[in-house]
């Protein structure tokens, strides 16, 4: 099997053997010729017996493997790239079932001197036993694809996506291939497509050039990609600043109010507990059984969920050792403020229920309220209580009888009430009924009686 | 009633918003800022209409129904005013300062929820203390109160009944609080205890506002919403609210200043205008209690040893002349109550050099000021707690790096020293007969600064993004959107 390669396929796996099996038969159907092409096939650090799958291999067309231990499909790619000698390299992933004229359109798509890179559709085949997650995804590829597919779509980095591309060696080498910082699920592509948009490749799309895609993965799987591609949207938009990765990472305040506070009260709880993510997919997993009618809903919604853990995972600075401490004392903080507000506010509200009619100084004013008419707008008058201070026993005597009087110039405002007063009027304020003949230093003459005590009476100068 | 009673505070928060706006501000986002401009029009607004009152009071006489007309007078011409302001502004998009104060991420949104949480429950607590007692506390009805009515009920005759009031009842105290109550009155046509009770309300929870906002503004969101948590939960400033005492509009007022003050830190090109600004809340302090006219001196004297040493005296100078111009016209009129109306202050009397010598030479009056000291501090920190909290935060966050709104902390800090410096003066060489109850009375002390130390503390440290907590916020990782890209696919979906 020599000759002119022209097109060299790599594929990355990882633990999928027998993907990678249906992937190589169905590339031996190829209406390319099977000496043009050859296939890469970058083991990812797999001990699943991939490599000796492909060693027992009988191809067609001339196959290699490589084997790396497990940093990512960034770095297996761009192993296969560096050994791969056709013109054209097509990056399949290890779940795609090529059609027979995928390759040959590829191939096609690359005339020499065009600087493309050129993605296939990757249909997902669903019938009634698919397990709803993978009809999901399929909804969610078609409506990718048909989108691709309208006429006048121009392409952005976004579109594009490594599962079935290709474009030519030399581009690949002129911008620097894959980036192997890239070690989590996904963003490798699209940080890929930015780098050749810049360099002035133009991106495209071949309907011709069919890959089915053989969706195996679990609810639980493809939250595990959603997370790590939260990770890797992050440090796309870090190693790209001009730009974004995708809507959902600018998006985090979009949405409906409802489930954004659900969606942070989950990403704090995911913050406290480390396990809740994997909680959260127990869950899903025992409703995806029932299959509600509301499952791709649910779907959407723990996705975006799983998106942002991962994404709150990038932006997390590496712990340190004062971060605990921090963490703590701002939660001490924050729970010791909510709750003793909330204890405050409990308090009060109990003590106003307990409260019974007017408070003490109202009802005092309210006594006082028939002098106060009668007296004129402006003056000053004298005192006269039957509660001045006795000394004894009785420590608050002298206060609260200081604060009764406090109480009547209050009430009486703007008339001065001064105790040492010597005009001829003064105001009576007695606690007996019969006060007017006990304390007064001075025998006062009653001018009216208010009733309550309250009294207006005239003194004899002295 | 009611409608008089709405129109007065929608006519005062009008005056504070159309003060604001008569400046002519260079920088968009200081406009941008609405948290931080309506927490300051309700404070200055409550403030300045009760100047406005007083000068009525003044020159035409007794409390009438002429007032609000003439208030209205006020309004047409401020807004007059910040319409021509309006029309010659020239305002820059943005703000030329670092962009981590310029640029605060949203705040995290479980410490927006328990921000919502305190205020819902602070405010709870506020009406229903205030609804069990609405006459206020002790030196509410005695003096602020009563200076309220002496205005409102003395008619013609309000300048005899006020400084005839018994020296128990200070009638030496400025009239901001009693004046904004009874210009309400004066609305309302009747004295009820809703005035009070709102007045002390709005500067409650305006300073609640104004210490979020200016946090915000100055370190980030996050910073903002742990400061104004820290003073929602501070149990002992929420109830002396509710006792409609002058010490949280005072406490306000101080703030306002200092927050002001820091503020050119981040919108340099409105540097003169916030000074002047700072003038006039500075004033505003003075005419609501005796102790402003100890926090002039000792913010002059702060922001002098700070900013001159940092910038020179060229700065100095030209920031002291804007401060002077906002301050000038309240100072003027506090000045003018002092000289003609008010009698001399108790603390002032009896206060001779050798009486001020022998009681500085006393030491057990150190013992008695240190220990009410002690015992303020623990009653303004809930019993300590907050005050080890914040301790203990400190230790785990640690201070922050050099960044705008440092110079704003140092200053707050030396000006706040001063004037803790100013108060323990005070009561060292206060009469013996007053120093039992001036310490009794500390916790108040400590109250009016505990709103512009919380300030400065979170201004000292380190936001909890800069400590790396929180991390880069997840809103924040998708802020660098440039850009038109098409054929936009959610991630989830994508292969």
């Amino acid at each position: 099997m020599t000759g002119h390669i022209r097109v060299s396929v790599v594929i990355p796996t990882y633990q999928r053997c027998a993907s990678v099996q249906r992937a190589l038969e169905a590339l031996g159907h190829q209406t390319m010729t099977a000496t043009e092409y050859e296939v890469i096939v970058a083991i990812d650090g797999s001990d699943d017996g991939t490599t000796e799958m492909i060693e027992r291999f009988q191809a067609p067309y001339r196959l290699s493997a490589m084997w790396q231990p497990n940093r990512g499909r960034a770095a297996a790619r761009n192993a296969g790239i560096r050994v791969a000698c056709g013109e054209v390299i097509v990056f399949l992933d290890d779940d795609m079932e090529p059609a027979p004229g995928c390759l040959l359109a590829h191939a096609d798509a690359h005339p020499p001197g065009s600087r493309r890179a050129v993605i296939g559709p990757v249909p997902i085949p669903v019938d009634v036993s698919s397990p709803p997650i993978v009809h999901y995804r399929s909804e969610g590829i078609e409506s990718h694809l048909s989108r691709l597919a309208e006429p006048g779509h121009r392409l952005g980095f976004r579109d594009m996506y490594s599962g079935n591309l290709s474009l030519r060696r030399d581009l690949l080498h002129e911008v620097g291939g894959f980036d192997e910082t890239f070690t989590l699920y996904g963003h490798e592509d699209y940080e890929l497509a930015l780098r050749l948009v810049k360099a002035g490749v133009e991106l495209g799309y071949s309907p011709q050039a069919t890959a089915l895609q053989y969706y195996e993965k679990d609810f639980a799987a493809f939250a595990r990609d959603c997370l790590a591609r939260g990770h890797t949207a992050v440090l796309f938009a870090r190693k790209h600043p001009d730009t974004t990765s995708s809507p959902q990472l600018a998006g985090y305040h979009t949405g409906s109010p409802g489930w954004r506070l659900v969606r942070s009260g989950m990403l704090g709880l995911s913050t406290w507990l480390p396990r809740f993510p994997e909680w959260v997919i127990a869950a899903m997993t025992r409703l995806e059984q029932r299959r509600p009618r509301r499952l791709p809903g649910l779907y959407r919604r723990s996705l975006d969920y799983f998106f942002w853990v991962g994404a709150q995972s990038a932006l997390r600075a590496p712990s340190r050792p004062g971060l605990q401490r921090l963490r703590f004392g701002l939660s001490l903080m924050v729970l010791f403020v909510v709750g003793y507000s909330l204890r405050l506010a409990a308090r009060e509200v109990r003590e106003l229920q307990h409260a019974s009619g007017p408070d003490e100084i109202s009802r005092y004013e309210a006594r006082f309220q028939g002098l106060r008419q009668a007296l004129p707008p402006y003056g000053r008058v004298g005192y006269v209580t039957d509660a001045a201070p006795q000394g004894g026993d009785d420590v608050e005597a002298p206060r609260l009888a200081f604060k009764r009087y406090l109480l009547t110039q209050y009430a009486l405002v703007p008339t001065i009430v001064l105790p040492e007063y010597p005009g001829p009027l003064a105001v009576g304020n007695f606690q007996s009924p019969n006060g007017l003949n006990s304390g007064a230093r001075r025998q006062p003459t009653l001018v009216r009686d208010f009733g309550g005590g309250v009294m207006l009476l005239r003194t004899a100068a002295e | 009633m009611m409608p008089g009673f709405l129109a007065s505070l929608v006519a005062a928060v009008l005056i504070g918003l159309l003060s604001l706006g008569c400046l002519r501000w260079s920088q968009a986002e200081v406009l941008r800022s609405r948290v931080l401009l309506v927490s300051l029009a309700v404070g200055m607004g409550l403030g300045l209409s009760s100047a406005v009152f007083f000068l009525w009071l003044c020159l035409v006489g007794a409390p009438s129904s002429g007032f609000p007309l003439s208030e209205l007078g006020v309004l047409i011409l401020l807004g007059s005013v910040a319409l021509h302001a309006r029309r010659q502004r020239r305002l820059r998009p943005r703000p030329s300062v670092t962009e981590d104060a310029a640029v605060s991420p949203p705040n995290h949104p479980l410490l927006s929820l328990a921000l919502w949480l305190s205020t819902g429950c602070a405010m709870m607590a506020f009406l229903a203390h205030s609804a069990a007692g609405p006459q206020g506390g002790w030196d509410a009805w005695m003096t602020w109160n009563m200076h309220a009515r002496a205005i409102y009920r003395g008619g013609d005759h309000w300048r005899a009944v006020l400084t005839g009031l018994p020296a128990w009842s200070h009638p030496d105290y400025p009239l901001l609080v009693p004046a904004s109550v009874a210009r309400i009155w004066t609305y309302m046509g009747e004295a009820t205890q809703l005035a009070p009770v709102t007045v002390a309300l709005l500067f409650t929870f305006a300073t609640v506002a104004l210490l979020y906002a200016s946090v915000s503004r100055l370190r980030s969101r996050t910073q903002g919403a742990l400061a104004a948590l820290v003073l929602l939960g501070t149990k002992f400033f929420i109830l002396q609210g509710t006792s409609q005492f002058a010490d949280v509009p005072f406490g306000f007022f101080m703030l306002a200043t200092f927050a002001l003050l820091a503020l050119p830190g981040v919108w340099p090109d409105d540097r003169p205008r916030l000074l002047a600004l700072a003038g006039v809340t500075a004033g505003l302090a003075a005419w609501t209690k005796n102790e402003g006219l100890l926090l002039l001196p000792a913010v002059l004297l702060g922001y002098g040893l700070v900013v001159v040493r940092a910038r020179g005296w060229p700065t100095g100078l030209s920031d002291a002349r804007a401060f002077a111009i906002g301050l000038a016209p309240v100072l003027a009129l506090v000045v003018c109550f002092k000289i003609w109306l008010a009698p001399p202050n108790d603390l002032m009397s009896d206060q001779g050099f050798r009486q001020t010598a022998d009681r500085l030479l006393e030491g057990s009056r150190y013992l008695q000021v240190a220990g009410g000291l002690t015992r303020g501090f623990l009653e303004v920190s809930v019993q300590g707690i907050l005050g080890l909290l914040l301790g203990g935060y400190f230790f785990c966050a640690r201070p922050a790096a050099e960044g705008p709104s440092r110079l704003g902390a140092r200053i707050a800090i030396t000006a706040l020293s001063l004037v803790l410096a100013g108060y323990v003066t005070v009561l060292l060489t206060a009469p013996a007969p007053l120093l039992a109850t001036n310490i009794r009375s500390i916790n108040r002390l400590l109250l009016q600064l505990w709103p512009s130390a919380l300030l400065a503390y979170f201004l000292r440290i380190r936001t909890v993004e800069e400590a790396g907590l929180l991390g880069p916020r997840l809103s924040e990782a998708g802020s660098a959107v440039r850009g038109s890209d098409r054929g936009l696919l959610p991630l989830s979906e994508a292969s």
